[in-house]
């Protein structure tokens, strides 16, 4: 049961603090507009291994379309959810020690190592961080800038969520 | 039909992934545009609200900023005041012309104050979220500018809050003036710098230099004539192209917008009456 209460907290923790926090970090660097935080991915990372994935991917949907409402950009972020969702099983799946994961356990730096979650972090936030883009931008021409943008998004965010996980380091 | 619901048990996850990405991509990709509901934005009565209270208290890390500003814009309008005095006392002193008294005169545009509580640069399609709404008579096709130039058009609102379409939006189009050749061109914005502008359908004949001012044409109900808008950086002209594209530099970009101005058009129904065929 505590891993329920857990995750519903972390959910609220997490929407809390993109929408207070990260959604007004503006970052200009060398006149590129379009460098963000999303802390929010985070939740979805976390859930607990056993999460269906079904649940993960209408979970991922969910949280995008709140994010969406407050940075005014309907679909983006729900879409990129619903990516992350779908993907995260197959990256977990690939990422697999020689011997096998606990089975109850939520993906963290205290359940399973520091290099493990650091890789598993790096791949998934490039994921979203690119299905964010990609889907914001829509247009093929463009495509350099999704590109762009989703290395220098993803290499932000993934800084603020290890500093984030290091200092938390939740155990459920 | 037992295989085929063995089928869609089995892959649930990817038959829901399709159709929640489907949904999200159709929102991108519509919802957004113009005349479309204000349901998922911050320009609802809901997350306005939210959103204005988280402005407030960082609009107080900018107090400095901000103050300069109304500084230099008081002393604009201070130097505006005294010509158009001159103008009148000018006018006046010609004995024979009977000249209106300044009260009597029609004021066409009246201004509405407004700061913004949300703006985005990061997409190709950006929106800004400003805190006054159909209560304090903001409609539909207002244009808002800032002391910085034009920063877009009112496409949405609500009670208290409105959407605006930045003009660092690709579907936006204003219409501008090169000031020296009286030259007509419409301004779009191409991603993603927030310092200029591109200039079209200028035709060829037309001489233009690098530096020229350009302003706003006044041709539509959104602006008024004469808001200056930046300088010709660079021009030229593809082969076989009748047209300049001309790259407009910005006086300012509006990265560090708070507060802007919405114009309102008070002769814009008379004008639309005199042309009835074209309701747009």
């Amino acid at each position: 049961m505590t891993s329920y209460s857990a995750n519903i907290l972390r959910f609220l923790l997490v929407l809390i603090a993109q929408i207070l926090i990260f959604n007004f970090v503006r970052i200009k660097w060398a006149e590129i507009p379009f460098i963000e935080v999303f802390i929010y991915p985070l939740f979805l990372f976390l859930l607990p291994l056993r999460t269906s994935h079904s649940l993960l991917i209408v979970l991922g949907f969910g949280i995008g379309l709140i994010v969406d409402i407050f940075q005014n950009t309907p679909g983006v972020h729900s879409g990129a959810g619903t990516f992350t969702g779908l993907m995260r099983p197959y990256i977990i799946k690939s990422l697999t020690p020689r011997g096998g994961y606990k089975v109850h356990i939520s993906p963290t730096i205290s359940t399973t190592t520091f290099r493990w979650f650091a890789i598993y972090c790096a791949i998934m936030i490039i994921l979203h961080c690119f299905a964010v883009s990609l889907i914001d931008i829509f247009q093929f021409k463009l495509l350099p800038y999704v590109l762009l943008r989703t290395i220098l998004t993803s290499i932000v965010s993934y800084v603020i969520m290890m500093i984030v996980m290091i200092i938390f380091d939740p155990k459920e | 039909m037992g295989t085929f619901i063995q089928f869609i048990v089995k892959n649930l996850h990817f038959i829901l992934f399709l159709i929640l990405e489907v949904v999200s991509i159709n929102l991108a990709v519509n919802f957004d545009n113009r005349r479309k509901s204000l349901f998922l934005s911050t320009s609802n009565q809901f997350s306005g609200f939210f959103q204005e209270n988280i402005q407030q208290i960082s609009d107080y890390l900018h107090l400095g900023d901000e103050n300069r500003n109304l500084v230099s814009e008081n002393a604009r309008l201070q130097e505006e005041i005294l010509n158009l005095r001159q103008n009148i006392l000018r006018a006046r002193s010609r004995d024979s012309v009977e000249i209106a008294t300044t009260d009597s005169l029609p004021h066409r545009y009246s201004v509405i104050s407004a700061s913004v509580i949300s703006n985005s640069f990061s997409s190709v399609q950006n929106y800004l979220t400003i805190n006054v709404g159909s209560r304090q008579g903001v409609h539909e096709g207002m244009g808002v500018i800032s002391e910085k130039g034009p920063v877009g058009i009112v496409i949405k609102s609500s009670h208290d809050f409105s959407k605006v379409l930045s003009i660092y939006n690709i579907e936006t189009a204003i219409s501008a003036l090169v000031k020296k050749s009286h030259a007509l061109g419409v301004i779009q914005w191409e991603p993603f710098s927030l310092k200029h502008v591109i200039m079209r359908e200028i035709p060829r004949h037309i001489e233009l230099t690098v530096g020229d001012t350009v302003v706003t044409s006044g041709y539509s109900f959104s602006f008024p004539p004469d808001i200056p808008l930046g300088t010709v950086e660079d021009f030229n002209l593809e082969s076989g192209e009748n047209d300049y594209t001309v790259k407009v530099k910005l006086i300012e970009d509006l990265y560090s917008l708070s507060n802007c101005y919405v114009i309102n058009d008070t002769w814009r129904e008379e004008i639309r009456n005199t042309h009835p065929k074209d309701t747009k």
